[in-house]
């Protein structure tokens, strides 16, 4: 049964259909949604004049790469209910209101998964005030508004900010709320938001509340771009607290490294750099297609095997199995797909 | 205008996005008007499967032999309107785009869009209109074999990984063996056992072919089927492929500043009470960052682990244990591995035992007394003759640079060349392994697809007007003007990537690319500079 049947059209999803089908191998991809991208989507471009590389664009162009394939069969809104089968010849009950019936059967030799992911839900850490103070936003809050109009400002007010604070880690490397990994994307995200930021206007002053740099790039540096910059400080902290200052500006509370002083700063507009967490379909999904979960949540992978699950013909790419920025996605679908190629082609 | 030309002019309905910013119909008419156009169609949605059949339908009707295409991005729908062409039996590139979105109505107010539109659509008329047939070819036969350049572990994914797909590969290694990974660059044991087994396997898998202490010396022949000249004892072996995979060694290791030697470090011998301090490869090591990796981590908890009583310091700015990477940077803190913060590298004094001025970012400044300083290096020694040789260039950071762009992070800008970008970030040996697998993935799918696109938007030598001063011979960074049979200049259609620097260059104008031309060029400026008909 040379076929493979892709969960989720997001990044990873579409890259791996992409690589099947130059491989000549037919693929059906299952969207829950009713458009293919997934999250990526709902990135917006963060260059004004040139542009700075967060790769926002890269993931549309895979769905029209994706959509040219006679190969790839696309079905949006459904979901995975049922699965039976072997190895080799799996057959996948679908349900959703999109088919005939709400139901229909598919057969498949390979199974790749890549549902992807949730952004952490910044309610949850509720002293960061989102949801509760105004004027604080989450880093996808940012994306959708860049998408829509092109441009970040203060909701209350829609004008460009004159002061932004970034807060890092937010539901990212934090056991409380069980997200012990690094996210991987949201350094690299915030950066290139804040560049975005200071091309919008260069008077925007931008704080930085992190833990680590982890940007994954070499190519990039912070600490250079933001020494030459004007209004650009890099604190090393985790705020303690934000609320609404007496000027009703979201303010944080926080002590930074080597300052015993515990400071309160109000700023136009906090964006909280919210964290890659496990779908909430991964348990289920799990259950049905009868794979592990790892102690993160995530779907697990074998040691020193990327991409490949517990169970023989079933693997993983993109978020589904642990958090990545767009290229690691992409190349997780690539490295999906051709395991899944060697599967279906030498019973690997 | 020629009189055998036949030009269709499309309209996308979308075009200026789905508000529909322009009156089509005005457009239409206005399209209409000029005596070059056989026909003008709006077509609802160009992009969806129903326009893209109506237009092909259009086309055909009309037996025009090229169109212009009205629509919206055409930097990712051109393989789109490529179909649409072949389908219909024209050039697969016959069309000329008029991009009434990104470059009109995303960037004017109504009134002025509209006009604009009218010109650029003109304007691709002008062009279309002088366009000349490039040549061509769609299924160009690829050699299923693929060479894996490399040492290391990154090699040995590659062509495992390759040659469990069913093809045949070449591992050339400068070195006799391989070069283990240290047992550093792994998070954990079961995936160290993994990829040692891996190796295992592939030194007798049936399909890769081993060769051993050779080094690379010549590369050349076309995307498609590459020739290899590899040094071996003193003789030269050629070896053909369809696709390359670089996949240098990433050697890390961990240079003695003061004290012990590493081995000893590694071994049972130190003396237990001492102070071992490891620092970041802060400058010179291409990853020039001032990280605690994941990998130093590693390292220092070997050296905890094997004298228990050993007090073991890393020092670093940043933090940086990735993915599941995490757990282990914890887990050293509950070994008792002392994590300091500093800024700046710090100042060594004195030798074994020796004092480490440094910075602390909360405590100001420190005095550190350490038996043994260490420093991790990372280097990949290969990777910049590979560059040379394979015409694929290094960023600043002293990796491959590679297509990123296009979400496919390993391949490179010679076709059929695939990289393994090793020096990215702080690697561990699960990183190099997915790099490994994502170049051999990229690979396979050439291989098994077996033929290559060539052709379309690529220069050609007037062979009366060059005079061979091989100004273009030196220029093209893809190699592919050569100075032919005759004495002038020729350009391998399989290597031009249409870059357009010979066109630029050429002190005789004898270099012309095709859908670029100066007369297409000119007739289009000087469409636009007159405005509207």
């Amino acid at each position: 049964m040379k076929k493979v049947l892709i969960i989720g059209a997001g990044t990873a999803g579409l890259s791996a259909a992409s690589s099947l089908s130059e491989r000549g191998i037919s693929s059906v991809l299952i969207e829950r949604s009713a458009i293919l991208g997934g999250m990526a989507t709902e990135f917006g471009c963060k260059g004004i004049r040139e542009c700075v590389r967060c790769d926002a664009c890269l993931a549309r162009d895979k769905v029209n790469e994706v959509k040219r394939s006679e190969l790839v069969e696309r079905i949006k809104g459904a979901n995975i209910s049922k699965l039976s089968g072997k190895p080799g010849d799996y057959r996948i009950t679908l349900s959703g209101l999109s088919l005939e019936g709400g139901k229909r059967q598919v057969r498949a030799g390979a199974i790749i998964c890549a549902f992807g992911y949730e952004p952490f839900d910044a309610k949850l850490d509720h002293r960061l005030g989102y949801g509760l103070v105004g004027d604080v936003i989450s880093s996808i809050d940012v994306e959708r508004q860049l998408k829509a109009t092109g441009r970040i400002v203060v909701p209350s007010t829609g004008n460009n900010p004159a002061s932004v604070a970034f807060i890092q880690c937010v539901g990212s490397r934090d056991k409380r709320f069980k997200q012990e990994l690094c996210s991987r994307a949201c350094c690299k995200s915030a950066f290139k938001t804040s560049q975005f930021l200071k091309k919008q206007d260069p008077e925007t002053m931008i704080t930085f509340h992190y833990m680590d740099w982890r940007l994954n790039d070499p190519r990039e540096n912070v600490r250079q771009w933001a020494s030459g910059q004007n209004g650009v400080e890099l604190l090393r902290s985790r705020p303690a607290e934000v609320f609404s200052g007496e000027d009703h500006r979201p303010t944080i509370r926080f002590a930074a490294e080597g300052d015993a002083q515990v400071n309160e700063k109000g700023y136009d507009l906090i964006v909280l750099s919210v964290g890659i967490a496990p779908s909430s379909e991964t348990s289920r999904l799990a259950q049905v297609l009868g794979t592990e979960v790892d102690r993160y949540g995530f779907l697990r992978t074998i040691p020193g095997d990327a991409c490949v699950s517990t169970r023989a013909g079933i693997f993983l790419a993109g978020c589904c199995s642990g958090p990545k920025d767009l290229v690691e996605s992409a190349k997780d679908g690539a490295v999906a797909a051709h395991k899944a190629f060697q599967f279906l082609e030498a019973g690997l | 205008m020629t009189d055998e030309t036949s030009i269709g002019v499309l309209i996308c309905s979308w075009a200026g996005g789905k508000d529909g910013a322009f009156d089509l119909q005005a457009l239409k008419d206005h399209a209409a008007r000029s005596p070059l156009v056989t026909f003008v169609a709006i077509v609802d949605r160009i992009c969806s499967s129903s326009g893209q059949s109506e237009a092909v339908e259009l086309l055909k009707r009309h037996k025009v032999d090229r169109f212009v295409v009205a629509a919206c991005s055409p930097g990712s729908k051109e393989p789109l309107y490529r179909r649409i062409s072949s389908l219909a039996g024209l050039h697969p590139l016959g069309f000329e785009s008029a991009n009434l979105r990104e470059q009109c109505a995303y960037v004017h107010d109504s009134p002025h869009a509209a006009e604009k539109a009218k010109v650029l659509i003109d304007m691709a008329i002008a062009k279309a209109d002088l366009w000349v047939p490039p040549p061509y070819e769609d299924e160009l036969p690829v050699t299923r074999r693929a060479a894996i350049i490399g040492d290391g572990l990154a090699a040995g994914i590659a062509a495992y990984e390759l040659a469990m797909q069913g093809i045949d590969v070449d591992l050339i290694m400068r070195s006799e063996g391989f070069e283990w990974p240290a047992d550093y660059l792994f998070e954990n044991r079961v995936a160290q056992h993994r990829a040692e087994q891996t190796m295992m396997a592939l030194a007798i898998h049936p399909r890769v072919n081993l060769v051993q202490a050779a080094e690379v010396v010549g590369f050349d022949g076309v995307p498609g089927s590459f020739g290899l000249m590899v040094e071996r004892y003193g003789d030269i072996l050629p070896i053909k492929c369809g696709a390359v995979v670089l996949a240098p060694h990433l050697e890390v290791k961990f240079k003695v500043l003061r004290g012990t030697q590493v081995g000893a470090l590694l071994s049972s011998d130190l003396q237990d009470g001492k102070r071992v301090v490891i620092l970041p490869g802060a400058t010179g090591s291409g990853v020039g960052c001032n990280c605690v990796s994941a990998r130093a981590v590693r390292f220092a908890q070997t050296v905890k682990e094997r004298s228990r009583d050993s007090q073991v310091m890393l020092m670093g700015r940043e933090m940086r244990a990735l993915g599941s990477c995490e757990s282990i940077y914890e887990e050293a803190q509950r070994q008792g591995i002392i994590f300091t913060r500093i800024e700046q590298v710090p100042v060594l004094e004195g030798e074994s035992p020796c004092t480490l001025k440094v910075m602390d970012a909360s405590l100001g400044e420190l005095a550190v007394k350490a038996d043994t300083v260490v420093m991790e290096t990372s280097d990949a020694p290969q990777l910049p003759s590979l560059s040379r040789l394979f015409g694929v260039p290094m960023d600043q950071k002293g990796d491959f640079l590679t297509l990123e762009t296009r979400l496919r992070s390993t391949e490179t800008m010679q076709r059929g060349v695939f990289a393994c970008r090793v020096r990215m970030g702080n690697m561990m040996a699960e990183d190099l392994m997915l790099e490994a697998k994502s170049a051999a993935s990229f690979a396979a799918e050439l291989l098994t697809k077996g033929t290559m696109e060539v052709g379309g938007a690529v220069a050609e030598v007037e062979p009366e007007k060059c005079s061979a001063c091989l100004a273009c011979v030196r220029i093209c960074p893809y190699g592919a003007p050569v100075i032919g049979e005759a004495g002038k200049a020729q350009i391998v259609m399989q290597k031009c990537q249409g870059c357009g620097i010979c066109v630029g260059l050429c002190p005789s104008k004898a270099i012309a690319m095709y859908g670029s031309s100066d007369a297409q060029l000119r007739a289009q400026a000087s469409v636009a500079l007159q405005g509207v008909r």
